[in-house]
């Protein structure tokens, strides 16, 4: 437990300053939607206003009031979520490779460590997956205070202020971040954790046997993705909708838990008797 | 374990935003508030079998002109409960059924039997003894798949006893789509209703060929379709723009009368040239027909209403074998009933209504009553509902939607009832 908890907090301080650079980009970009959509916003209707010899109240009468989720689909608000997202994606190959590549060929030294190797796969697993949350539970603090300087540029007249449970709902991206209920938030990251599982066991195919093991990685995850959706496949062919929703999630549940065991189960194996430096 | 402490700060900090983020609305009630029928008058038993769907947004014009970026909570209520459709238990939202459909009812009692169905409401047919389901293979053609056929599933209630029939369909000419109406076991045997739609080649077609119903009596036994009778309509040959059919009999699962009411209707495109625009919503109905067939005779007869009634503002609803039609003036309804068995017959009924009909969110006729939602002066969130008796025009309950907490009425928040269900 010590070594893993070592090994979590290693891997970490490993992407730190990348990641740092990455909340600062998303915080700066998203407070700068805030500000420039707001005076944009604000602008407009001035504008409007006297071209059309509108009154304020004629105006409402047309047009809706703004609202945080108009700022939450702009650019700015999207673009540096796309971004750390990609960057999490590309560092979960690289969380493996720069063992391999970087200075002083790292992967020596770690799995000569006096622990379980598969220690490695955990620690790194379990980093990549508290990077994702720590993005999440960043935006999450993001809302509320962009929203509360939303409200502080623009007057009353011209907003609506609405939750931050009820801006994310609305939100098409931000809902797929932060599902309606917290087993759907358990099913989505679940099913992620599932698929970084799998990538793993697939990188370490290819260190294992190169070539070949690209090979045997892309069978093994043609397999799992096969194996995942093989309740649906069946159906289709045979008799569609025939099984209800519960007893679809049940056997997706079953097939998940089975895959990321043998998986894992796979990642062990290959660790301790396979991989070559 | 403190060379951990900034791990652990970090694991700290998001279990509390992300479980922040999901306990908060379990303690603020504004998000989804809670709605009551509260009854004035009448008899709250009237209201028993009512189920209302609605929704609720926080501003008017979030709503109106801001749809795809605010999404409505959108609930059902009923005399003793309301429940937002997103707030139910992820279980629940998984289901193929919305918690709306009265095939709800069917599926928890005979959950084997409805496995694998088509769960569209007008496929299935159940009386004391059975429950019948028939589906067709293919609605729209899939000429690959070669010739169309009726799934047949019958289930006998008291002995579970559960049979399958496949029979094909003989179909006299090419249909492009052929849809389910209705399933009726009328004498016995089983009838099928259907809506078959011409294959239309060119834009001519869109003017000549009216949709077709057809009544498939079918022989289980012998796993044949015995008679295939065409409900014929007669168009007036004068006229020249589009013509159009639809099935006004609404669709219960446990209706067993055997009266179908159909509304021909004669349209013109509003600017008068462009024949397929009529197709779309730009078409006006210039005149219209009211058409009364029954399976079990295979007769169709034109029912012919009072002068007063025959206007292009009157509205028509046909519930069992009643047909309903009706208009407004100012605040009042004036309704005709007609029995279908003595179609010359009508009776006429004026009822002061407390709004006019712009008021009106939704009304239903069911089982010789009449179900009103109207909006109120007070408050967007508050509702009269009114249900009225279609015998002598008594009011018979009065009730009003409102939210449970009273500080909610003075805000801009905004409630809409635009459906209803009465079992």
């Amino acid at each position: 437990m010590k070594n893993y908890l070592k090994l979590v907090s290693f891997e970490l301080s490993r992407f730190i300053k990348i990641y740092i650079a990455l909340i600062v980009v998303t915080t700066v970009s998203q407070f700068a939607g805030v500000f420039s959509q707001s005076r944009n916003y604000a602008a407009t209707v001035n504008q409007t206003l006297q071209q059309e010899s509108f009154s304020l109240n004629d105006y409402f009468v047309s047009y809706p009031p703004l609202t945080f989720i108009n700022v939450t689909v702009s650019g700015w608000f999207i673009i540096p979520i796309i971004f750390s997202a990609a960057a999490l994606v590309f560092y979960s190959f690289f969380i493996w490779y720069r063992d391999w590549f970087g200075k002083n060929a790292f992967i020596y030294r770690l799995l000569m460590l006096p622990t379980n190797r598969i220690n490695l796969f955990f620690s790194k697993l379990t980093a990549i997956l508290l990077m994702v949350l720590g993005l999440v539970a960043t935006q999450l603090i993001l809302i509320p205070l962009e929203s509360a300087l939303f409200n502080q540029l623009l007057p009353d007249y011209l907003r609506y202020n609405l939750s931050t449970q009820t801006i994310i709902s609305s939100s098409e991206y931000l809902s797929v971040l932060f599902p309606d209920s917290f087993i759907q938030f358990l099913i989505y990251y679940g099913l992620g954790s599932l698929v970084l599982i799998v990538l793993f066991t697939i990188i370490l195919f290819e260190r294992s046997f190169h070539l070949k093991g690209i090979v045997f990685g892309g069978l093994f995850g043609a397999g799992t993705f096969i194996l995942m959706l093989s309740p649906f496949i069946i159906q289709t062919k045979l008799s569609p909708y025939y099984l209800y929703p519960i007893e679809n999630f049940a056997i997706e549940l079953f097939l998940g838990i089975v895959i990321s065991i043998f998986s894992i189960w796979v990642s062990h194996y290959l660790l301790n008797k396979k991989i070559t430096v | 374990m403190k060379r951990y402490w900034k791990l652990s700060t970090f694991i700290l900090i998001i279990i509390l935003t992300i479980g922040i983020f999901y306990l908060k609305p379990l303690f603020s009630s504004n998000e989804y508030p809670n709605f009551t029928i509260e009854t004035i008058n009448g008899d709250s038993t009237e209201i028993k079998n009512l189920t209302l769907r609605g929704s609720y947004s926080p501003d008017t014009k979030l709503q109106s002109d801001f749809e795809s970026m605010y999404s409505e909570k959108i609930f059902s209520l009923s005399h003793d409960q309301v429940i937002y459709d997103k707030k139910q238990s992820f279980f629940s939202q998984l289901s193929y059924l919305d918690n709306f459909s009265p095939l709800n009812r069917l599926q928890k009692e005979h959950k084997t039997f409805i496995r694998g169905k088509n769960l569209q409401f007008q496929n299935f047919f159940e009386d004391d003894s059975f429950i019948v389901y028939v589906n067709l293979d293919q609605e729209f053609l899939d000429k690959r798949a070669g010739k169309r056929f009726f799934d047949i599933r019958l289930l006998n209630k008291k002995t579970d006893e559960e049979l399958s029939y496949k029979i094909i369909l003989p179909e006299k000419g090419e249909y492009q789509y052929i849809g389910i109406q209705k399933i009726q076991i009328i004498n016995s045997g089983l009838s099928v209703v259907t809506r078959n739609d011409p294959s239309q080649i060119n834009e001519q077609d869109y003017q000549e060929n009216l949709s077709e119903y057809h009544v498939y009596q079918l022989d289980l036994s012998n796993q044949k379709v015995v008679t295939d009778h065409l409900i014929s309509f007669e168009k007036n040959p004068s006229f020249n723009g589009l013509t159009q059919v639809e099935l006004l009999s609404e669709t219960q699962l446990d209706q067993t009368a055997d009266d179908l009411v159909f509304y021909l209707t004669y349209n013109q495109s509003v600017n008068g040239t462009d024949q397929l625009a009529s197709l779309n919503s730009s078409s006006e109905i210039l005149d219209y027909e009211l058409i009364h067939y029954k399976i079990s005779t295979n007769e169709s007869k034109k029912i012919s209403l009072p002068k007063e009634v025959r206007t292009l503002t009157s509205a028509f609803t046909s519930d069992k074998n009643t047909l309903y039609s009706y208009f407004f003036i100012d605040k009042t309804l004036t309704l005709y009933t007609t029995l279908l068995n003595k179609p010359d017959e009508s009776s006429r009924l004026l009822i002061d209504l407390p709004v006019s009909k712009d008021s009106i969110e939704w009304k239903s006729i069911k089982n010789n009553k009449l179900y009103l939602v109207s909006a109120t002066t007070e408050s967007p969130l508050k509702k009269k509902l009114s249900i009225y008796h279609l015998t002598d025009g008594e009011l018979i309950y009065e009730g009003s939607i409102e939210p449970t907490a009273d500080n909610l009425l003075t805000t801009k928040n905004n409630l809409t009832i635009d459906n209803g269900l009465i079992d």
